[in-house]
Parts: structure tokens; sequence; C-alpha cells
């Protein structure tokens, strides 16, 4: 098990993790736990780093993987947080927002579900429509909005009662909904490797703040590490924005971290990771 | 919390969902919370009726490509309620007309679906590749492939 220091931002845990996986000879790293203090947007240069990699070989990009989780394209956010004592149209506004996301993916994803890859659902799918095959399934993240946005009118600075189920039939339709949380991962599930990696998200409210880990079986850390901390980032401030918590901190926790050695070889990982340690110092340098 | 304070948050969003957050982001195919009363009443509805409404169903089965392109933006612009103009101020694709995302594409081939129906449409599924869903020409010409003639009875 590798726990690493706090992170102060996406980029900076991404370059942690990868550079301790690519340090090992296979690559990888068994039960790696970061967290990211301050999760805020990607760093273009960075995206681009990485994506320079992934288009040639015609893989997805960082845009791409981070749509899976949170597809930002679909949400455009009101000017304002929720707050209990906000107006009814107030409310409204924040509610249409949100309506626009789940029905705009809801919507698409019969056709979501027939591209390669995505057989079996996508992961945001799972959250908006449980089990995520179809359009009219069980809505997960509006439901835990309304959860967390309760415990926020009765003032409550401190939850633990939402986590997201990405896989799991029989747990979400025999466990009493309140139970529940955001489902990716099925309890017979006997895959070793396959959709989906991303087995579970949690939520707590601590001292106000909102903060989120996702449990991932195998992480991809050049195919799909970056992306995915851009989509959990987007995830966390739109459940922040829709229930008045602040947002607060990210952690992963990966059971296998994997650095993708026989794909991209050492030298190439460490050129990547010298243009990141470069852009990141460059960036510390202009702050 | 402060005005300075809002505003820092405001700024902070705009980069992680707004346009500096990535690429294609000009466009976004989703209507900006503004609710429409001609619209159905169920809020799955709402997010895609003007969408519906403004394509055109006669181009899309039997335009040409450029024609076709032009009800792909149309669809985008109805959706995000804005003009043909303003979306055509984004980014350009290699191939010289508005570059999109991945997620917008297949939006507007859901939209597409929709109006031609489950006989004038072949679906996606193995009939696609990646480089179809970069901009609005290549979803143009996606959609010129993949739509069916359909003959009256």
């Amino acid at each position: 098990m590798i726990a690493f220091p706090s992170f102060d931002s996406l980029e900076a845990a991404w370059l942690g993790v990868l550079e301790a996986a690519e340090a090992t000879r296979d690559g990888r790293l068994l039960h790696a736990v970061l967290s990211i203090t301050d999760p805020e947007a990607p760093v273009p240069e960075v995206v681009a780093a990485n994506d320079a990699l992934l288009l040639p070989r015609g893989d997805h990009t960082v845009d791409t993987v981070a749509n899976t989780v949170f597809p930002a394209n679909l949400y455009a956010p009101p000017e304002l947080d929720y707050l209990p004592d906000l107006q009814p149209a107030e409310i409204q506004l924040l509610d249409a927002g949100a309506d626009d996301l789940y029905s705009s993916y809801r919507d698409m994803l019969p056709e979501l579900c027939g591209f390669d890859g995505n057989e079996r659902g996508t992961y945001f799918g799972r959250l908006v429509s449980w089990p995520g095959k179809t359009s009219d399934g069980y809505n997960q993240l509006k439901r835990r909005v309304r959860q967390l946005r309760s415990h926020r009118d009765r003032g409550h600075s401190a939850t633990n009662a939402a986590d997201f189920v990405l896989e799991g039939v029989a747990e979400i339709e025999s466990a009493t909904i309140e139970a529940v949380g955001l489902q990716m991962y099925k309890s017979d599930d006997e895959r070793q490797m396959a959709f989906p990696c991303l087995v579970h998200v949690d939520l707590s409210v601590v001292g106000n703040r909102l903060s989120l880990i996702a449990v991932y079986r195998h992480w991809h850390l050049v195919h799909k590490a970056y992306g995915n901390l851009v989509g959990l980032t987007r995830l966390l401030h739109f459940l922040s924005q829709q229930t008045g918590y602040e947002p607060g901190e990210l952690m992963i926790h990966a059971t296998v971290a994997n650095a993708e050695v026989g794909t991209f070889s050492h030298t190439v990982l460490k050129e990547l990771i010298a243009q990141v340690q470069t852009q990141l110092k460059d960036d510390q340098e202009v702050i | 919390m402060t005005e300075a304070d809002a505003a820092e948050r405001l700024a902070r969003r705009v980069a992680l969902f707004g346009t500096a957050s990535g690429r294609h982001r000009a466009v976004q195919p989703i209507p900006r919370h503004q609710l429409d009363a001609t619209a159905p009443n169920s809020p799955d509805e709402l997010a895609i009726a003007a969408a519906v409404r403004a394509a055109d169903r006669t181009v899309l089965q039997s335009g040409s490509v450029a024609q076709v392109e032009r009800q792909v933006l149309a669809i985008l612009a109805a959706s995000t309620q804005r003009t043909i103009a303003e979306l055509e101020t984004g980014e350009l694709s290699r191939d010289g007309s508005l570059a999109i995302d991945s997620m917008n594409a297949v939006f507007v081939c859901r939209i597409v679906a929709r109006r031609l129906g489950p006989r004038g449409w072949t679906r996606l599924r193995g009939n696609c590749d990646p480089q179809d869903f970069v901009s609005v020409r290549s979803v143009a010409r996606l959609i010129t492939r993949l739509r069916r003639r359909v003959v009256a009875a």
C-alpha cells in the first residue's frame, strides 16, 4: 500500500502517482491512495501532453475520458449556488440546469451504449439512469442532490449518507433507497479487468465541505487517470453547487495503479513526467 | 459570502465547466435554463424539444452534405438558444467547419434519429468511427451515410 501526502492540484496528484508507478519495474502500485485538497480546472498544457500520447494511437482524449464521469458540455452552471433560503424561482433555475444535464444524457444513452466499449453502459449513465442501459432508469444523482439539500436545509454540517452505486442490480433493488449510494459495480461480477474500473463513489460532508472518494480497481495512469480526475472534479463541483456545500477533498483509492509500461515504455513515460514537471514548475513561477 | 468571493467562485466554475476548460466548449447542446412554455411538461423533454423542432425532416432525409451541415448547426443553435452566426465564431476543425466535441455530435445524431424514425435511420453501432464526431461537417457526412430513404406506401 502507498498513501501519498495530500496534493493541492489534479496535476500534482497525477504526476505523483505516475512517477511512483513508473519507478517500479513493472509500473504497478498496489493500493495507491491519494487525495487532492483543492481540485480545480485542468491545466490545458498538461491535457495536451497527455493527449499527445493518446491521439496518435486513436485512443480517447482526456476530455472524452472526463466526459464518461461527468459530461461537462451538457451542464451550463447557473450563476448561483443552492442555499436553504433561496427563492422558488432561484431553485427552479438550479433545478433546470441539472435537469438539462440529466435529460440530455438520458436521451442520448441508447446511442452512447451502442459504441464499442459501452455495451455494459457508461459511468454517467449509471449515475443518472441506473442500471444504465435505458433512458428511464433510476436517477441516483438527482436523488443524492435532493438528500444533501435536505441535510443542508436542516443545518447539518456533517453527513455520510450518500454514496454512488455504479454496478449492482441486486443491491439497488433490495436496499432501501436512503441506504444506497451511487452504484457502479455489481457484487457478483467476477471479471478481473473490464468496465467498470470505477467501482464506487462515496460522498461525505464534514465541516460544511462536501468530499468525494472514488475507488478504482484498476487505474490506467496514462489512458484514463488524468481524465478521471477531471471528470470527478466536475462531478464534485456540480454536487457542491446543487447542494450548497463547499467543495472539499477529492480522494482516489486505486487497488492497482498501472503506469502502462508495456504500452508506452519507461522512456516515453519519463518524457511525459518531465513535460508535466516542467509545466507545473512554470505555473508555480507565474504564481 | 462577499461579492469578491462570489466572483472568484464564478470564475473558477467557468474554468472548470466553461470555455476555458477544454476544446470546443463554445457549443453546449442544452438550453440555458429557460423554461419553454411550448415544450412538453416533462423535465426530460425540456432539453431536447427545441432541437427537435429545429430539425427539418425533409432536408435531413434528402439534402446534400452542405444542406445537412446547416441543419446540424440549426439543431445546435436551437438547443443552446444561440444564433448560427454566434456558433460559427467557434473553433474550426481540420475540415474547415465548426469543431464540436463527441458528446455534442452524439446529441445531434440522437435528434436526427428522432426526426427520421427507426425506418429512416441506421443505428450508429458498428456504422461509425471516432472521426465522424469531430465537426459539423463530419456529422453531416455521417447523417447522409446513415439515413435511409423511406418510400411512401
